[in-house]
Protein backbone atom coordinates (compact mmCIF):
# COMPACT_ATOMS: atom_id res chain seq x y z
CA UNK A 1 0.00 0.00 0.00
CA UNK A 2 2.90 2.33 0.85
CA UNK A 3 4.28 1.94 -2.67
CA UNK A 4 0.91 2.54 -4.34
CA UNK A 5 0.88 5.96 -5.95
CA UNK A 6 -2.47 7.53 -7.01
CA UNK A 7 -0.79 9.03 -10.11
CA UNK A 8 0.41 5.58 -11.15
CA UNK A 9 -3.13 4.21 -10.87
CA UNK A 10 -4.39 7.12 -13.00
CA UNK A 11 -1.66 6.23 -15.49
CA UNK A 12 -2.81 2.60 -15.57
CA UNK A 13 -6.36 3.72 -16.34
CA UNK A 14 -4.87 5.66 -19.27
CA UNK A 15 -2.97 2.56 -20.49
CA UNK A 16 -6.25 0.65 -20.88
CA UNK A 17 -7.92 3.40 -22.96
CA UNK A 18 -6.29 2.44 -26.31
CA UNK A 19 -7.51 -1.13 -25.69
CA UNK A 20 -11.06 0.22 -25.35
CA UNK A 21 -10.51 2.21 -28.58
CA UNK A 22 -9.33 -0.89 -30.48
CA UNK A 23 -12.22 -3.00 -29.17
CA UNK A 24 -14.73 -0.29 -30.05
CA UNK A 25 -13.37 0.04 -33.57
CA UNK A 26 -13.84 -3.74 -33.96
CA UNK A 27 -17.39 -3.22 -32.58
CA UNK A 28 -16.66 -5.75 -29.83
CA UNK A 29 -19.30 -4.04 -27.70
CA UNK A 30 -19.34 -6.36 -24.68
CA UNK A 31 -15.53 -6.37 -24.42
CA UNK A 32 -15.51 -2.55 -24.79
CA UNK A 33 -18.08 -2.22 -21.99
CA UNK A 34 -15.91 -4.37 -19.70
CA UNK A 35 -12.73 -2.42 -20.60
CA UNK A 36 -14.30 1.02 -20.13
CA UNK A 37 -15.79 -0.16 -16.82
CA UNK A 38 -12.29 -1.27 -15.77
CA UNK A 39 -10.84 2.12 -16.83
CA UNK A 40 -13.49 3.89 -14.72
CA UNK A 41 -12.82 1.53 -11.81
CA UNK A 42 -9.09 2.35 -11.86
CA UNK A 43 -9.98 6.02 -12.14
CA UNK A 44 -12.09 5.73 -8.98
CA UNK A 45 -9.41 3.67 -7.24
CA UNK A 46 -6.82 6.46 -7.48
CA UNK A 47 -9.17 8.63 -5.40
CA UNK A 48 -9.52 5.85 -2.82
CA UNK A 49 -5.72 5.46 -2.56
CA UNK A 50 -5.26 9.24 -2.34
CA UNK A 51 -7.81 9.37 0.52
CA UNK A 52 -6.10 6.44 2.28
CA UNK A 53 -2.81 8.32 2.04
CA UNK A 54 -4.36 11.56 3.27
CA UNK A 55 -3.72 13.32 -0.05
CA UNK A 56 -7.32 14.47 -0.66
CA UNK A 57 -8.34 17.93 -1.74
CA UNK A 58 -4.98 18.71 -3.35
CA UNK A 59 -5.03 20.81 -6.52
CA UNK A 60 -2.18 18.71 -7.92
CA UNK A 61 -4.23 15.51 -7.66
CA UNK A 62 -7.15 17.22 -9.37
CA UNK A 63 -4.89 18.24 -12.25
CA UNK A 64 -3.53 14.72 -12.77
CA UNK A 65 -7.02 13.28 -12.62
CA UNK A 66 -8.55 15.78 -15.06
CA UNK A 67 -5.65 15.61 -17.54
CA UNK A 68 -5.67 11.79 -17.55
CA UNK A 69 -9.47 11.71 -17.94
CA UNK A 70 -9.40 14.05 -20.94
CA UNK A 71 -6.72 12.03 -22.76
CA UNK A 72 -8.49 8.76 -21.92
CA UNK A 73 -11.74 10.17 -23.39
CA UNK A 74 -9.95 11.50 -26.46
CA UNK A 75 -8.45 8.08 -27.27
CA UNK A 76 -11.73 6.18 -26.68
CA UNK A 77 -13.77 8.68 -28.75
CA UNK A 78 -11.49 8.19 -31.78
CA UNK A 79 -13.49 5.02 -32.47
CA UNK A 80 -16.86 6.81 -32.22
CA UNK A 81 -18.73 9.34 -34.37
CA UNK A 82 -18.00 13.07 -34.75
CA UNK A 83 -20.55 13.88 -32.02
CA UNK A 84 -18.27 12.27 -29.44
CA UNK A 85 -15.17 14.02 -30.81
CA UNK A 86 -17.07 17.30 -30.46
CA UNK A 87 -18.01 16.40 -26.85
CA UNK A 88 -14.34 15.55 -26.11
CA UNK A 89 -13.25 18.95 -27.45
CA UNK A 90 -15.94 20.65 -25.34
CA UNK A 91 -14.76 18.72 -22.29
CA UNK A 92 -11.12 19.79 -22.81
CA UNK A 93 -12.37 23.38 -23.02
CA UNK A 94 -14.38 22.89 -19.82
CA UNK A 95 -11.31 21.41 -18.09
CA UNK A 96 -9.25 24.49 -19.00
CA UNK A 97 -12.04 26.79 -17.77
CA UNK A 98 -12.31 24.72 -14.57
CA UNK A 99 -8.59 25.22 -14.00
CA UNK A 100 -8.82 28.95 -14.64
CA UNK A 101 -11.88 29.61 -12.43
CA UNK A 102 -11.12 26.85 -9.88
CA UNK A 103 -14.56 25.28 -10.30
CA UNK A 104 -15.12 21.70 -11.43
CA UNK A 105 -17.55 21.66 -14.38
CA UNK A 106 -16.94 18.68 -16.68
CA UNK A 107 -19.19 16.31 -18.67
CA UNK A 108 -18.85 12.69 -17.41
CA UNK A 109 -18.19 11.54 -20.97
CA UNK A 110 -16.79 8.05 -20.37
CA UNK A 111 -19.69 7.22 -18.05
CA UNK A 112 -22.06 8.48 -20.78
CA UNK A 113 -20.28 6.34 -23.39
CA UNK A 114 -20.56 3.32 -21.09
CA UNK A 115 -24.33 3.89 -20.68
CA UNK A 116 -24.74 4.33 -24.46
CA UNK A 117 -22.78 1.14 -25.15
CA UNK A 118 -24.90 -0.85 -22.69
CA UNK A 119 -28.04 0.48 -24.43
CA UNK A 120 -26.43 -0.34 -27.82
CA UNK A 121 -25.75 -3.91 -26.67
CA UNK A 122 -29.28 -4.39 -25.34
CA UNK A 123 -31.03 -2.84 -28.35
CA UNK A 124 -29.30 -4.92 -31.02
CA UNK A 125 -32.52 -6.65 -32.12
CA UNK A 126 -34.69 -3.52 -31.83
CA UNK A 127 -35.97 -1.71 -35.02
CA UNK A 128 -34.35 1.55 -33.81
CA UNK A 129 -30.90 -0.12 -33.79
CA UNK A 130 -29.68 0.97 -37.25
CA UNK A 131 -30.35 4.64 -36.41
CA UNK A 132 -28.63 4.19 -33.07
CA UNK A 133 -25.66 2.55 -34.79
CA UNK A 134 -25.32 5.52 -37.16
CA UNK A 135 -25.37 8.04 -34.30
CA UNK A 136 -22.75 6.16 -32.28
CA UNK A 137 -20.35 4.91 -34.94
CA UNK A 138 -20.85 6.54 -38.35
CA UNK A 139 -18.55 9.29 -39.64
CA UNK B 1 8.61 10.09 -26.02
CA UNK B 2 10.97 9.85 -28.97
CA UNK B 3 9.92 10.69 -32.52
CA UNK B 4 9.97 7.10 -33.81
CA UNK B 5 7.78 5.86 -30.94
CA UNK B 6 5.26 8.63 -31.68
CA UNK B 7 5.13 7.67 -35.36
CA UNK B 8 4.85 3.94 -34.64
CA UNK B 9 2.18 4.32 -31.95
CA UNK B 10 0.02 6.69 -34.04
CA UNK B 11 0.20 4.37 -37.03
CA UNK B 12 -0.60 1.37 -34.80
CA UNK B 13 -3.82 3.11 -33.75
CA UNK B 14 -4.55 3.85 -37.42
CA UNK B 15 -3.78 0.37 -38.77
CA UNK B 16 -5.59 -1.59 -36.05
CA UNK B 17 -8.30 0.96 -35.14
CA UNK B 18 -9.28 2.36 -38.53
CA UNK B 19 -8.14 -0.25 -41.10
CA UNK B 20 -10.69 0.94 -43.68
CA UNK B 21 -8.86 4.25 -44.17
CA UNK B 22 -5.29 2.91 -44.20
CA UNK B 23 -3.37 4.03 -47.29
CA UNK B 24 0.13 5.42 -47.89
CA UNK B 25 -1.40 8.95 -47.71
CA UNK B 26 -3.14 8.44 -44.35
CA UNK B 27 -0.01 6.74 -42.94
CA UNK B 28 2.08 9.79 -43.89
CA UNK B 29 -0.53 12.27 -42.60
CA UNK B 30 -0.78 10.38 -39.28
CA UNK B 31 3.02 10.32 -38.97
CA UNK B 32 3.28 14.07 -39.60
CA UNK B 33 0.49 14.84 -37.10
CA UNK B 34 2.19 12.58 -34.56
CA UNK B 35 5.46 14.53 -34.63
CA UNK B 36 4.53 18.09 -35.62
CA UNK B 37 3.70 18.95 -32.00
CA UNK B 38 7.36 18.41 -31.10
CA UNK B 39 8.48 21.33 -33.30
CA UNK B 40 8.41 23.62 -30.25
CA UNK B 41 11.35 21.61 -28.86
CA UNK B 42 13.61 22.88 -31.65
CA UNK B 43 14.21 26.17 -29.86
CA UNK B 44 15.73 24.18 -26.98
CA UNK B 45 17.76 21.73 -29.05
CA UNK B 46 21.15 23.11 -27.93
CA UNK B 47 20.30 22.69 -24.21
CA UNK B 48 18.83 19.24 -24.86
CA UNK B 49 22.03 18.08 -26.57
CA UNK B 50 23.90 18.91 -23.37
CA UNK B 51 21.38 17.44 -20.90
CA UNK B 52 20.30 14.58 -23.26
CA UNK B 53 16.61 15.33 -22.65
CA UNK B 54 13.90 17.89 -23.29
CA UNK B 55 12.64 19.15 -19.97
CA UNK B 56 8.95 19.92 -19.35
CA UNK B 57 9.79 23.66 -19.46
CA UNK B 58 10.60 23.31 -23.16
CA UNK B 59 6.96 22.47 -23.88
CA UNK B 60 4.86 25.43 -25.06
CA UNK B 61 1.08 25.71 -24.61
CA UNK B 62 0.67 24.04 -28.04
CA UNK B 63 2.22 20.92 -26.51
CA UNK B 64 -0.37 20.71 -23.72
CA UNK B 65 -4.18 20.61 -23.36
CA UNK B 66 -4.76 24.01 -25.09
CA UNK B 67 -2.80 22.65 -28.06
CA UNK B 68 -4.81 19.43 -28.06
CA UNK B 69 -8.02 21.49 -28.04
CA UNK B 70 -6.86 23.43 -31.10
CA UNK B 71 -5.47 20.38 -32.93
CA UNK B 72 -8.65 18.34 -32.37
CA UNK B 73 -10.89 21.24 -33.41
CA UNK B 74 -8.93 21.77 -36.64
CA UNK B 75 -8.92 18.03 -37.39
CA UNK B 76 -12.67 17.77 -36.74
CA UNK B 77 -13.27 20.66 -39.17
CA UNK B 78 -11.15 18.84 -41.79
CA UNK B 79 -13.28 15.66 -41.42
CA UNK B 80 -16.15 17.53 -43.09
CA UNK B 81 -14.02 17.91 -46.26
CA UNK B 82 -12.16 14.61 -46.06
CA UNK B 83 -13.19 12.12 -43.37
CA UNK B 84 -10.10 9.92 -43.78
CA UNK B 85 -7.68 12.86 -43.69
CA UNK B 86 -9.37 14.37 -40.61
CA UNK B 87 -9.47 11.01 -38.85
CA UNK B 88 -5.76 10.41 -39.58
CA UNK B 89 -4.91 13.84 -38.18
CA UNK B 90 -7.02 13.20 -35.07
CA UNK B 91 -5.27 9.88 -34.43
CA UNK B 92 -1.83 11.45 -34.93
CA UNK B 93 -2.45 14.41 -32.62
CA UNK B 94 -4.25 12.54 -29.82
CA UNK B 95 -1.67 9.73 -29.77
CA UNK B 96 1.14 12.27 -29.30
CA UNK B 97 -0.41 13.93 -26.25
CA UNK B 98 -1.38 10.50 -24.91
CA UNK B 99 2.16 9.06 -25.07
CA UNK B 100 3.72 12.23 -23.66
CA UNK B 101 1.36 12.34 -20.67
CA UNK B 102 1.92 8.64 -20.04
CA UNK B 103 5.72 8.61 -20.11
CA UNK B 104 7.05 12.15 -19.56
CA UNK B 105 6.67 14.98 -17.06
CA UNK B 106 4.22 17.44 -18.65
CA UNK B 107 2.40 20.64 -17.69
CA UNK B 108 -1.12 19.82 -18.98
CA UNK B 109 -2.73 23.11 -17.98
CA UNK B 110 0.10 25.41 -19.07
CA UNK B 111 -0.09 28.48 -19.31
CA UNK B 112 -3.03 28.54 -16.84
CA UNK B 113 -1.01 26.52 -14.34
CA UNK B 114 2.66 25.54 -14.43
CA UNK B 115 2.34 22.44 -12.25
CA UNK B 116 4.40 19.56 -13.66
CA UNK B 117 2.54 16.24 -13.78
CA UNK B 118 4.34 12.88 -13.93
CA UNK B 119 2.44 9.60 -13.76
CA UNK B 120 5.46 7.54 -12.72
CA UNK B 121 5.06 4.87 -15.42
CA UNK B 122 8.49 5.53 -16.95
CA UNK B 123 11.86 5.79 -15.23
CA UNK B 124 13.37 9.26 -14.70
CA UNK B 125 16.98 8.07 -14.68
CA UNK B 126 18.42 8.82 -18.13
CA UNK B 127 20.04 5.41 -18.72
CA UNK B 128 16.94 3.50 -17.66
CA UNK B 129 14.72 5.88 -19.65
CA UNK B 130 16.79 5.30 -22.80
CA UNK B 131 16.47 1.52 -22.40
CA UNK B 132 12.71 1.87 -21.66
CA UNK B 133 12.24 4.04 -24.77
CA UNK B 134 14.21 1.58 -26.92
CA UNK B 135 12.11 -1.40 -25.79
CA UNK B 136 8.79 0.45 -26.25
CA UNK B 137 9.81 1.81 -29.67
CA UNK B 138 11.00 -1.61 -30.89
CA UNK B 139 7.79 -3.26 -29.64
CA UNK B 140 5.59 -0.68 -31.40
CA UNK B 141 7.71 -1.03 -34.55
CA UNK B 142 7.44 -4.83 -34.69
CA UNK B 143 3.65 -4.80 -34.10
CA UNK B 144 3.21 -2.06 -36.72
CA UNK B 145 5.20 -3.98 -39.35
CA UNK B 146 3.12 -7.09 -38.61
CA UNK B 147 -0.07 -5.01 -38.95
CA UNK B 148 1.04 -3.44 -42.22
CA UNK B 149 2.01 -6.84 -43.59
CA UNK B 150 -1.41 -8.14 -42.60
CA UNK B 151 -2.99 -5.30 -44.59
CA UNK B 152 -0.76 -6.04 -47.58
CA UNK B 153 0.68 -2.50 -47.53
CA UNK B 154 4.19 -3.50 -46.57
CA UNK B 155 6.16 -6.70 -47.00
CA UNK B 156 9.60 -7.92 -46.01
Amino acid sequence: MRQLNPNMISGLSLVFSPIAYLLLSEKAILASIVTIFFVLLLDALDGVVARAKGQTGSRDGWMVDVAVDRLSEAIICLALSRVFILLTIANIGLALLSCKYKKHAIIPLRQTILAILIAYFLLQSHPIFSLFDQIVFCW
Amino acid sequence: MNTLAHIFFANLLLVFGAPSIVSPTTLIVTSIAAVITDLDHLAHLRTALKTHRFKSETRTMWHELPGLLLAMSASLAITFFSASLGQSLLIGFVSHYFLDLLTRPTRPFYPLNEKVVFLGLAPRNLKKLTAYDAVITATFGVILIAGLQGQGIFSI
